[in-house]
């Protein structure tokens, strides 16, 4: 019988040393689907650092990652199913292919969905981000689109945890406003969204749950309701522990 | 398990850079690949076959003495290639196959199927030759090829095997060779007891690298790699001159400096076991071109580490004259410190002694222009395995065929001379040529 798995996002004692300088060290963290948790911190505090550790990109020096009772960092191909990750870097992409092969490439990994239905996803996901190049090579298209391929490569096996750096970087504010509400749909649909962003109104208006990385250690980790009700909003509390 | 469209896409990433319809540009490279290796397997073995070798060894010599083959030139032709290191990018590619929910298989399968690909054409040319070989040496040709390929997928497994460090596998690999070559050298003195035990001994020693397949498999890219490190680096300062800026380019970069590290490594191994063996060597002139060989395929991956079309660089060094002559600059002075360790060791064997240091100057500048001209044509990039690969063989072929095309081997020292710089000239104005084309086409339609 198939063991029953809660749907929930654990990190268990997470250190990953990236050099003799610095290291990332999560003493405890947890996600729970139907919400959307910022990630914020100033450059280099280990925001990128962590996301690539949550969806396995990078090993951890120690500690666990639980998805849904798989570890990471062992039970890959169950917890690539169970997470869509979105990056903010235009190399990652596969230049050589056109969007059209490269989503064929992705529909065609996760056989526990139906071409058909996840055909049906891609056209939905390509309208809603307003994506029309499809057969033209990624590398040729502009970084805008390229992102915009980045979000429906990340959302089109409908994952339960989807790891978002940056959404907003090289969209235009109508692909922003289309991202946004794709979100939004996706969280109050279910899923769990980590979002790792500089904009702080932008953390502000959508997450419900705010985590500060400063020198590869959480420094708070709130509700946005409390944060405003402590210090007005999430740019004076930043700016609070910047400036400690 | 590995399905069309990942395939599809390891081909098209590895062997189609840079094409508008890559599909079909990857099934056409690996045809003219495939013709290539039959076609000059063949013209080999035929001039093999009429060739005078030794015969009458038993099965075990001709056993190990093909897989001795087969690993030397299976690990030399993926360092040539030199992508390997890449896969572990966090980024691109290989970060988005690391995504992919698929199994650890078919993983281990989309990262050994370039490089199988292009040992497959080796292991078809080799295999020629090596039935002819045999053949005249009477020996059996099934145990004579299948040495050969064991061979090639065990130099490449050597270089797949990581310890703490990335470059610890180069190391082994070459630390195998040179204990190889020894325990060979004993083998020709021992007795008939002794031979048995040290082809045992050889056997085994070029047989375990099979095991950096495996280690691969289990490092599979599913669990992801350690961090990568970040290194923080000056700005280049203004004292270095505009000629001296490739240099610390190239120093700078992971991918060239491993490569001038595993030459200059292989040179001063190489140079080493010549003094240490203290046997007068009879044609030292030939090693020759064993250093060229080196500096040729450094030299090929030179022009990858800046931007096919109107690099920077180019304004930086006031123009496409400038970035040339900085790269000349750059590969010839390289390509004679790879060379050096060797020098010194044979300068003591030569006859004339000025006229083997001119020979040697000439030779490495046409193999450092040579391999620096195949690197632009063809712009190897990082995951680029065909334009590696090919770059690195046409270098190399040219270093060994140019001089029995146009018959220097014929002619006396200063003709040799004259004529070995004739050639690296025209390459050095093809390669400026090339570039200036780059650079007026750049944005045209």
């Amino acid at each position: 019988m198939r063991r029953r798995r809660r749907i929930k996002l654990t990190i268990d004692e997470l250190k990953v040393r990236r050099s003799q300088k610095f290291q990332l060290y999560i003493p405890y963290l947890r996600f729970l689907p139907g919400g959307m948790t910022c990630i914020v911190g100033a450059n280099g505090s280990g925001k990128t650092t962590f996301m690539e550790s949550l969806v396995g990109l990078i090993k951890p020096s120690s500690g666990v990652v639980d998805i849904c009772g798989y570890d990471s960092s062992k039970e890959s191909v169950e917890v690539k199913r169970l997470v869509g990750f979105i990056p903010d870097n235009e190399d990652w992409i596969i230049p050589e292919l056109t969007a059209k092969e490269y989503f064929s490439l992705l529909i065609s990994i996760y056989k526990t969905i139906d071409p058909k239905i996840a055909n049906k996803r891609l056209e939905e996901l390509a309208q809603d981000l307003l994506f029309d190049s499809f057969n033209q090579q990624l590398g040729d298209l502009s970084h805008g689109n390229k992102k915009k391929v980045q979000i429906i490569a990340g959302l089109i096996h409908d994952p339960f945890f989807i790891v978002v750096d940056e959404l907003r970087n090289g969209l235009d504010p109508v692909a922003i406003d289309r991202a946004e509400r794709l979100l939004r749909r996706k969280m109050y649909g279910g899923s769990c969204i980590i979002a790792a962003t500089h904009d702080l109104y932008w953390a502000e208006r959508l997450g419900q749950e705010i985590v500060m990385i400063a020198r590869g250690s959480i420094v708070f980790n709130d509700y946005i309701e409390n944060i405003i009700d402590r210090s007005g909003s999430l740019s004076n509390r930043f700016m609070e522990v910047y400036n400690a | 398990m590995l399905n069309w469209p990942i395939i599809r896409t390891v081909l098209i990433v590895h062997f189609s850079s840079q094409s508008l319809s890559p599909l079909f540009s990857v099934v056409k490279k690996l045809l003219v690949g495939g013709f290539i290796a039959i076609f000059f397997g063949s013209v080999l073995a035929k001039a093999v076959r009429g060739a005078i070798l030794p015969f009458g060894f038993p099965d075990t010599v001709i056993f190990c003495l093909s897989l001795a083959i087969g690993f030397i030139i299976g690990g030399f032709v993926v360092m040539a290639m030199n992508s390997i290191g890449n896969q572990s990018s966090v980024y691109g590619y290989s970060g988005i196959l690391k995504m992919l929910g698929i199994t650890k298989f078919s993983r281990w399968m989309a990262m050994e199927i370039p490089i199988i690909i292009i040992l497959s054409f080796v292991g078809v040319f080799g295999s020629l030759v090596i039935n002819s070989a045999a053949t005249v040496m009477l020996a059996s040709n099934v145990i004579a090829i299948s040495g050969w390929l064991l061979g090639l997928f065990s130099g490449y497994g050597c270089l797949l095997i990581r310890l703490k460090k990335r470059n610890v596998s180069y190391m082994l690999f070459i630390s195998i060779v040179i204990s190889t070559g020894m325990l060979f050298d004993n083998l020709l003195q021992a007795t008939v007891d002794q031979n048995n035990r040290t082809i045992m001994v050889i056997c085994l020693i070029l047989l375990a690298p099979i095991l950096g397949h495996w280690q691969l498999y289990r490092r599979g890219l599913s669990i992801g790699e350690s961090a990568p490190r970040h290194l923080t680096r000056s700005v280049i300062p203004n004292v270095i001159p505009y000629w001296g800026w490739y240099l610390v380019k190239l120093w700078r970069n992971k991918r060239t400096k491993g490569s001038l590290l595993i030459a200059l490594t292989l040179s001063f191994s190489s140079a080493l076991v010549i003094i240490a063996r203290g046997k007068a060597v009879i044609d030292p002139y030939q090693l020759l071109f064993f250093t060229a060989i080196l500096s040729a395929t450094f030299a090929c991956d030179v022009r990858g580490v800046i931007a096919r079309y109107c690099p920077p660089e180019i304004i930086q060094l006031s123009g496409v004259g400038g970035l040339v002559k900085s790269e000349l600059i750059a590969v010839t002075t390289l390509g004679l410190v790879i060379g050096a360790p060797l020098l010194l060791a044979l300068i003591s064997y030569a006859v004339s002694p000025i006229t083997f240091i001119v020979m040697y100057f000439s030779i490495q500048l046409f193999a450092s222009v040579v391999g620096l001209m195949m690197s632009t044509i063809l712009v190897p990039r990082v995951s680029d395995t065909a334009s590696q690969f090919m770059s690195a063989a046409l270098a190399i072929s040219s270093i060994f065929l140019l001089p029995r095309v146009a018959s220097f081997s014929d002619k006396n020292a200063v003709e040799q001379l004259i004529n070995w710089l004739v050639v690296s000239a025209l390459a050095m104005v093809l390669i400026y040529i090339i570039e200036l084309n780059r650079r007026r086409k750049y944005g045209g339609a």
